[in-house]
């Protein structure tokens, strides 16, 4: 009995083993690119890993922004070279400062290729690239935005451009109250769901639809459509808000459209671009080579339909 | 058996008087002397010749084509006295020869959790080990004697902690293992979010533990049956026990009824909240209870007509109101027909449902949703055995299943999900046990006859399954298995979860194979001298499908799930080692477990590559018992973080600049499962004293959990950067009395 517990009391000891939960650690960087085919001022946003040392869940993440980037980006034999900047924006708990990097001259066009690069010493270089997107087509009916109530919906028919993967359409209503010289723009759901008493009780904004990974234009026009009623609410909306003063200019509708790095990485992060999936997991994805983030297009087009003076 | 019994058996022999054409059978059924309760697996011997019989689960044996003569007929099996009963053989009819055995203890050196020879299911199986309820109350466990705890010293079988009496057999899902209790099919036998198993082991009679190949009659999982049988109950006069540890407290009792009927019912508690919180600082909030009530109504003296309920609940609610509350609902019923219908065929139909409810309660937690999942089921189950002239026995049988089940829960997109189906699942089998001289051999076929109508492939229809032994020298017996097994029903849950407080059970959809596996075991079992005996097993399982996540999704037009191959190998020892007051038992595992999704191959969270058990149990004296099981294990497989980052989830893409994204920190992991958390190893002592008191007799002791206690990691959480260990050391004691 005494060399079996002698024996077990070895055992033990050679059991006792130091454990790190965490691997090697290799900083990398990390790089967000958004580039807006409707703008000439394109903004990346680069700044880098951290240890899991200095992980701590009670305290604000390190400020890894990183302001000495090479950042270029490259299409043809035109390299556009992006320079520093602090950029303020406002958030719910008050404005900030977001360090990026800015050109001001980049309005990228469908078909090309458009290839980043960002450079920082110490770190590996990271490189992305994307085709850029030709812009699509939206076809709608005036009358049903300036006189609704006739049909129940509203229908849009809209055609996506080359290298699109997803887009989004959206209907907006710009309105001025009373003599202010801003204009103010409120999004239309595309439709809501009300209680027994005509009540609303969840408005039901459009999502972005995934083009079933076809990145070739659409031959044929899509129909995507808007509830009248939910349409006529907002309007209701705007004017028990704001009364007589309200002055209603335009429905906009925008088609809002997204290549396929984007909207890959868009998908990911949130739940699949799906609400109907069962999984809770949230993969990891990257068009980034040697880094982490995303570098992809984006455009818009919009058509304004004007509205009536009594509208 | 005595030397006096030996000699007259031999004498008899010599009086026996063979007469060609005069035959008849003789059957019975054997009985504990002191309950009444029928007892399975005993060994029915008729002296001198080659014949006998091995009691099915209801005591019943049946001798058939036994020649006119004198013959000395001798029951025997673990835990009572021989019986020997002498018989004159003649006349016409069937002859009823019945035993009611003395039970005595356990002593010292038989073996605690069964070795291969003992019996005869066990000859015949590679993978099989049944335990009866003395057995199950050896090993020591933490706290309060467990079925599921126990049964995880037998070689193949782990748990993924301390804290969970889930387990994972050779290399298979925790949803691979298929759970019977009393015919009723039980998707959730754990209590406490698996801390212990629904199971009073007072009330369980004999349990049989399949880790491999398991015969024709089950079918439905991939990788094991856990098939537990209730006690009947005293049909000899009123008995009962209250008994408490620091878990839970628990009442049991049991009585007559007219007719030689019997009832049992039984309940228990938990006392977590009363005892843990002056040991732990932070004592979990759980609290459970289970009540099992079942009554022999009726039956010839060879069968029994019986009606049972089982009702299980666990709550686990959190004071913060930012922490969400889980609630477990079991119910189960079943009402079961075992009876000779026939001179040579026995009949055994259980009428079953179930039904399991798991809801959780996200309250203001902003981490996690609420949900709701419930699965129920009703149907029938029966079987025939059929006995022959000579041992061998066939077994015809069906099963057919309705389960429905329902999953309502607040994805990743805050949107709510409901899936509710209602789907049918029908199973029939037949099976051939062959005994002849050396060879035995356990042939048979297991069909999914619904995948003949919904187009599935012909191996989930046609399942074949097989067991063949071979003495070839004195006790040593050589034994391969073979068996294809299929799965539909799955528990949806994500795997890296160490402790899945959730898990809601699925069909698997159509558009994927469902899963399917083929066993391939081989064995060898004996002494290797007197005090040593060795059970030598090496196991190779190809999965050839498994439902996995489907690590390529992209948008939601991909699948959530896909289909994935797997393979489980590795070997296993079981040594047992008797000498003076030793008995040492010792079993050893070593095995890999790997998946593979497309390209990609990975070891799944409960690969464990050493698996070590040491188990000692001593009589010190006639009143104490001294006992200690130490377990060593391989670190589970575990992730890796390599770094974080600041991931913008640009979730208002299209309305919003990124530039607003403020980000959140997002683990960059390693390669998955590629490193392995520290070296499991626990030790764990009982001292148990035994007295009687009149008309009382009962136990009482100590349980020493984790007596150096080892700081086993649980797992680390990536967000709080806290290292969770298991159980540590912790003094428990435990009171029983009966009467």
């Amino acid at each position: 009995m005494k060399k079996l517990l002698l024996l077990l009391a070895v055992l033990m000891c050679g059991c006792m083993e130091d454990f790190s939960p965490n691997g090697e650690y290799k900083q990398r960087l990390i790089v967000y690119g958004v580039v807006d085919g409707n703008s000439t001022t394109q903004l990346v946003r680069v700044y880098s890993t951290y240890s899991p040392d200095l992980y701590d869940p009670l305290k604000p993440a390190p400020n890894t922004e990183l302001a000495n980037a090479s950042v270029r980006v490259k299409e043809g034999n035109t390299i556009y070279i992006f320079h520093d900047t602090v950029i303020t924006v406002s958030g719910t708990s008050g404005n900030r400062s977001v360090h990026a990097y800015v050109h001001y001259a980049l309005q990228p066009v469908g078909t090309k290729m458009y290839s980043l690069t960002v450079a920082v010493p110490g770190y590996d270089t990271v490189t992305s690239s994307f085709k850029g997107l030709t812009e699509g087509d939206i076809l709608a009916n005036s009358t049903l935005l300036y006189k609704p109530g006739a049909e129940a919906i509203i229908p849009i028919r809209i055609a996506t451009g080359l290298n699109a993967i997803a887009y989004l359409v959206t209907i907006s209503l710009e309105f001025r109250i009373g003599s202010e010289t801003t204009l103010r723009v409120r999004e239309t759901p595309s439709s809501v769901i009300k209680n027994a008493e005509g009540g609303i009780t969840k408005k039901i904004y459009p999502l972005l639809v995934y083009r079933n990974g076809s990145t070739v234009a659409l031959a044929t026009y899509e129909t995507v459509t808007f509830e009248t009623a939910a349409y006529l609410s907002t309007v209701s909306e705007i004017k028990n808000e704001f009364g007589s003063s309200v002055k209603f200019i335009r429905a906009i509708i925008s088609l809002k459209q997204f290549d396929t790095n984007l909207y890959t990485y868009y998908s990911i992060t949130n739940s699949f671009g799906s609400t109907a999936t069962l999984r809770l997991d949230e993969p990891d994805y990257s068009n980034i080579l040697n880094g982490f983030g995303v570098f992809g297009m984006t455009n818009s087009l919009d058509r304004s339909y004007p509205l009536p003076a009594d509208f | 058996m005595s030397r006096s019994n030996s000699i007259a058996g031999i004498i008899l022999l010599l009086t026996v008087q063979l007469m060609f054409g005069q035959k008849i059978d003789v059957r019975g059924v054997v009985a504990d002397s002191s309950t009444g309760e029928k007892i399975p697996y005993a060994t029915i011997t008729v002296i001198g010749t080659t014949r006998g019989a091995v009691t099915n689960n209801n005591g019943f044996y049946l001798i058939a084509n036994l020649p006119y003569g004198t013959y000395q007929i001798i029951a025997t099996t673990l835990g009572y006295e021989a019986s020997a009963r002498m018989i004159n053989v003649r006349g016409k009819e069937p002859m009823t020869l019945n035993f009611n055995l003395i039970s005595r203890p356990v002593e010292v050196n038989e073996v605690v959790v069964t070795g291969g020879r003992k019996k005869e299911l066990e000859e015949i199986s590679t993978s099989v080990h049944v335990l009866d309820q003395r057995e199950l109350q050896k090993v020591p466990v933490a706290a309060q004697g467990d079925l599921f705890r126990s049964i995880q010293i037998i070689p193949g079988i782990v748990s993924s902690a301390d804290v969970s009496s889930k387990f994972f057999v050779r290399g298979g899902a925790g949803d691979q293992n298929l759970i019977y209790f009393d015919g009723m099919k039980i998707y959730n036998p754990y209590h406490a979010f698996g801390i212990f198993s629904i199971f009073d082991p007072d009330i369980i009679k004999t349990t049989e533990v399949y880790t491999g190949a398991f015969p024709p009659g089950y079918g439905g999982r991939l990788s094991s049956v856990i098939n537990i049988s209730s006690r009947n109950g005293s049909t000899t006069g009123i008995h009962g026990g209250v008994a408490a540890n620091f878990i839970s407290g628990k009442v049991n009792l049991e009585g007559p009824l007219p007719n030689n009927n019997s009832w049992i019912i039984s309940a228990r508690k938990s006392l977590f909240n009363d005892t843990f919180k002056k040991f732990l600082n932070n004592p979990p909030p759980i609290s459970f209870y289970d009540i099992f009530a079942k009554a022999n109504v009726g039956g010839s003296e060879y069968g029994r007509y019986s009606i049972q309920t089982f009702l299980s609940g666990d709550d686990v609610l959190s004071p913060d109101v930012t922490q969400a509350d889980h609630r477990w609902r079991s119910s189960s019923f079943a009402l079961t027909i075992s009876d000779l219908m026939e001179n040579r065929i026995y009949f055994d139909a259980t009428v079953y449902g179930s039904n399991f409810t798991i809801t959780r309660d996200a309250k203001q937690s902003t981490v996690i949703r609420d949900a709701e999942s419930r699965i129920s089921d009703g149907g029938i189950r029966g079987e025939l055995t059929i006995y022959t002239e000579t041992k061998d026995l066939y077994f015809l049988g069906f099963d057919v299943n309705v389960p429905r089940y329902n999953y309502t829960f607040i994805n990743s997109a805050n949107t709510n999900i409901s899936v509710d189906e209602t789907t049918i699942e029908t199973w029939a089998w037949f099976r051939y046990q062959l005994n002849f001289d050396r060879l035995k051999a356990d042939l048979g076929v297991h069909s999914d006859i619904i995948s003949l109508f919904n187009g599935r492939r012909l191996k989930t229809i046609f399942q074949p399954r097989m067991n063949v032994s071979y003495l070839f020298e004195s006790d040593w017996r050589v034994k391969f298995s073979y068996g294809e097994f299929s799965q539909n029903l799955i528990t949806l849950t994500n795997e890296d979860d160490i402790v899945s407080l959730f898990e809601a059970w699925i069909y698997i959809p159509e558009k994927l194979e469902p899963e399917t596996a083929t066993h391939y075991i081989a064995g060898i079992s004996g002494n290797i001298f007197d005090e040593l005996s060795l059970d030598f097993q090496t196991y190779f399982k190809d999965y050839t499908s498994l439902v996995v996540y489907n690590r390529e999704k992209k948008f939601y037009t991909d699948p959530d799930y896909i289909n994935g191959t797997g393979k489980a190998y590795g070997f296993e020892t079981l040594l047992r080692y008797k000498y003076s007051f030793l008995d040492l038992y010792l079993s050893y595992t070593l095995g890999w477990t790997n998946v593979t999704i497309h390209d990609f191959t990975y070891s799944p969270r409960y690969d464990r590559r050493h698996t070590l058990n040491l188990l000692n149990i001593t009589h010190l004296t006639n009143d104490i018992d001294l006992s200690f099981r130490w377990e060593l294990g391989s670190g589970y497989p575990f992730t890796q973080t390599e770094g974080f980052y600041e991931r913008l989830t640009i979730s208002d893409l299209g309305r919003s600049s990124f530039l607003n994204d403020q980000g959140k920190p997002y683990s960059i992991l390693g390669d998955k499962n590629s490193a392995h958390l520290p070296t499991y190893h626990r030790l764990d002592v009982t001292a148990t004293y035994k007295f009687v008191l009149s008309y009382l007799n009962g136990n009482v002791g100590i349980s020493l959990v984790n007596v150096y206690n080892s700081k086993n990691i649980l797992y680390y959480d990536r967000k709080t950067l806290q290292k969770i260990t298991m159980l540590p050391f912790l003094p428990t004691a435990f009171a029983k009395v009966e009467f």
